[in-house]
């Protein structure tokens, strides 16, 4: 008995430390270049005090903006990833749908993104049926994605055949690297 | 007219010229029968082929012996027999050291002379400078009747002398086989520069190339009107692959579809109506542009790819790839996607499918062990023939409009280029005006 109310209290306790060392609330406003930091006391009347207030605002919305931007940049390398293609295959297989569920998830979570889904083919097909099999992979991407919930609106295809390798090579390991489909985000 | 004459010959010639009619009569197109008919056809031809027509060619007389002068009898003999040679039914005979063309305008011909030394045709000729311009004029005989055939004259700028002897080469096989030459043809084709592909045009002997788009971006899949006057192609100028035309006159290119992905296109052999494959809500299908009014139709509706289609000459059948049986395979169908039967069933990958203008053979190319080879098939589905071994990896075979050439890219190692196969010889021919590591792909070829 003793030992739980120990136990509780030092919860309590550390809560309460917690909140002092991390304060919530309004961001530090980051100095303008060539401000000095922490030096500048400003000799201000009524109205610039409101209208540095108003721009410190605008300045750290502005920041919060370029922080999400900065946020998408970072997930987008993440959860972008190229989707593989067996040879002569647009199907998507189990490691594809994991990576595009993950894809979907992405969207979900950030409604203004749109996609444009390129198909990629390796260069041992013919160029026109490889621009045609490029498209199906493009197509099944989508498809899935799609029904996944993304609106059709969101996600558009192209097709490059085999016009755009990423891996110049005659073996297995850059014509893995070549079946694919990409995604580039388009504001 | 000549057609009696023809039948009064030796028995050799006589066999050569039946055969000669016999292979024209039948490039009307078979009807899929699975007969023997077809196996005699393609015998024939070859047969027929092989009987080639001597023609002595001696010297060019020039009017004038200037420098001009001596430069063009040289190129008017080169240029004549090379064509000649590959019009797949004379053999050119060069006899120009020995002999030249004294007294043929006077129409005074030693027939027997060229008669004792197994001459069957002789074609001797003059020419003329005024100033730039060029004026040739040629005599075709038939030397066992001891008769001129025909005469022309001919009139260019001294740039033109190549098409002129063209033009003369081409009279030439009109008059013996009843069908014009390849001589004046010409051949589009993809060139990769840098990481963009850009169109070319060049006459069928290599020479007189021409760059016909400069986008530095890709330009795809070309085909030429078989009345030689527009190019169609997948080009990404705006951004995607649209189907667009260009008159080769003009150079002016217009748009013919967009959305989607628009590729593959192929022209009937009337020019009025063009092929592709078209992409617009989930798979490649094959549609057809009426150029007239371009109202399109939509031809076939499966959920796979259907690609790279080709007419019959009679504007009747459509040959194409599809996937429907789980692989790309060569399929037919009636031009308004009705009566679909599969053509090929050997080797796991067909594509490319370019049916003869003869209508007597599709060709295409064929994976067969790991590589692309270039093969023929009768559009009955029988004598699946393969014509390139080790090669390289061989692709995008188009006819002659004459139906006696192959032209196709091959690569070997990392540069693609083109080559011809006269298949009436087995033999192939480089164009020797490629540049060493640009690559040329997806030929075309139309007069």
């Amino acid at each position: 008995m003793k030992s739980r109310i120990n136990v509780s209290f030092l919860a309590m306790l550390v809560c309460l430390l917690m909140t002092v060392t991390f304060p919530t609330g309004c961001k530090k406003r980051t100095p303008k270049p060539g401000e000095d930091q922490g030096t500048q006391t400003p000799t201000m009347t009524t109205d610039s005090t409101m209208s540095e207030s108003a721009s410190d605002f605008e300045q750290s919305r502005f920041t919060e903006e370029e922080m999400m931007r900065q946020k998408i940049e970072r997930e987008k390398q993440d959860v972008l990833q190229d989707v593989g293609f067996d040879f002569d295959q647009w199907s998507l297989s189990m490691k594809s749908r994991a990576m595009l569920s993950t894809i979907g998830d992405w969207m979900l979570k950030n409604p203004q993104i749109k996609l444009l889904i390129e198909g990629h083919c390796d260069d041992r097909g013919t160029v026109e049926y490889n621009l045609a099999l490029g498209q199906k992979r493009a197509n099944a991407v989508k498809e899935y994605l799609v029904d996944y919930g993304i609106t059709t609106s969101r996600l558009s295809t192209i097709s490059y055949g085999e016009e755009r390798p990423l891996v110049i090579g005659q073996d297995e390991a850059a014509w893995e690297k070549n079946r694919r489909a990409h995604f580039i985000v388009i504001e | 007219m000549m057609c009696f004459r023809w039948f009064t010959r030796s028995p050799s010639t006589l066999g050569w010229r039946l055969a000669v009619i016999l292979s024209l009569w039948l490039s009307v197109p078979i009807q899929p029968s699975g007969t023997v008919q077809a196996v005699d056809v393609y015998l024939d031809l070859k047969g027929a082929s092989s009987h080639r027509v001597d023609v002595a060619i001696p010297r060019f007389a020039a009017k004038d012996s200037d420098i001009k002068g001596l430069e063009a009898v040289e190129q008017i003999k080169t240029i004549l027999m090379s064509d000649l040679e590959n019009s797949s039914v004379f053999k050119p005979i060069d006899i120009s050291s020995f002999y030249d063309s004294s007294g043929v305008e006077e129409g005074a011909i030693n027939f027997k002379k060229w008669y004792l030394i197994g001459m069957q045709a002789l074609v001797a000729g003059t020419f003329s400078f005024q100033g730039d311009e060029l004026s040739l004029k040629a005599w075709i005989y038939d030397v066992p009747m001891g008769q001129e055939i025909i005469g022309k004259s001919y009139k260019g700028s001294f740039p033109e002398l190549r098409r002129i002897v063209h033009r003369l080469a081409d009279e030439m096989v009109y008059r013996f086989t009843g069908e014009y030459g390849i001589a004046g043809s010409r051949i589009a084709f993809v060139g990769a520069q840098g990481g963009a592909k850009e169109l070319y045009l060049m006459d069928y002997d290599g020479y007189n190339l021409v760059q016909l788009t400069k986008d530095k971006n890709l330009n795809l899949s070309p085909a030429l009107s078989p009345d030689g006057k527009y190019l169609a192609f997948t080009s990404y100028r705006s951004g995607r692959p649209d189907l667009v035309m260009m008159n080769l006159e003009s150079k002016k290119v217009e748009t013919l579809a967009s959305g989607g992905l628009n590729i593959a296109p192929a022209f009937s052999a009337d020019s009025s109506r063009i092929a592709l494959s078209r992409e617009i809500d989930g798979n490649p299908e094959i549609f057809l542009i009426t150029l007239a009014d371009r109202k399109t139709q939509r031809v076939t509706f499966y959920n796979g790819i259907d690609s790279s289609p080709s007419w019959s000459p009679n504007g009747r059948q459509i040959v194409f790839t599809s996937d429907r049986s789980g692989s790309p395979q060569l399929w037919i169908m009636d031009a308004e996607g009705s009566n679909l039967r599969r053509l090929t069933f050997i080797g796991d990958y067909n594509d490319g499918a370019e049916w003869s203008p003869r209508g007597d053979r599709i060709a295409f190319h064929s994976r067969q062990n790991g590589r692309f080879e270039i093969c023929t098939i009768s559009p009955d589905g029988s004598l699946f023939t393969q014509h390139t071994n080790n090669l390289g990896n061989t692709e995008s075979p188009a006819w002659s409009p004459d139906g006696r050439h192959l032209v196709f890219s091959t690569k070997k190692g990392d540069t693609n280029k083109l080559l011809r196969l006269q298949l009436a010889t087995g033999k192939f021919y480089e164009f020797e005006s490629q540049p060493q590591a640009v690559g040329w792909t997806s030929p075309a070829w139309s007069k």
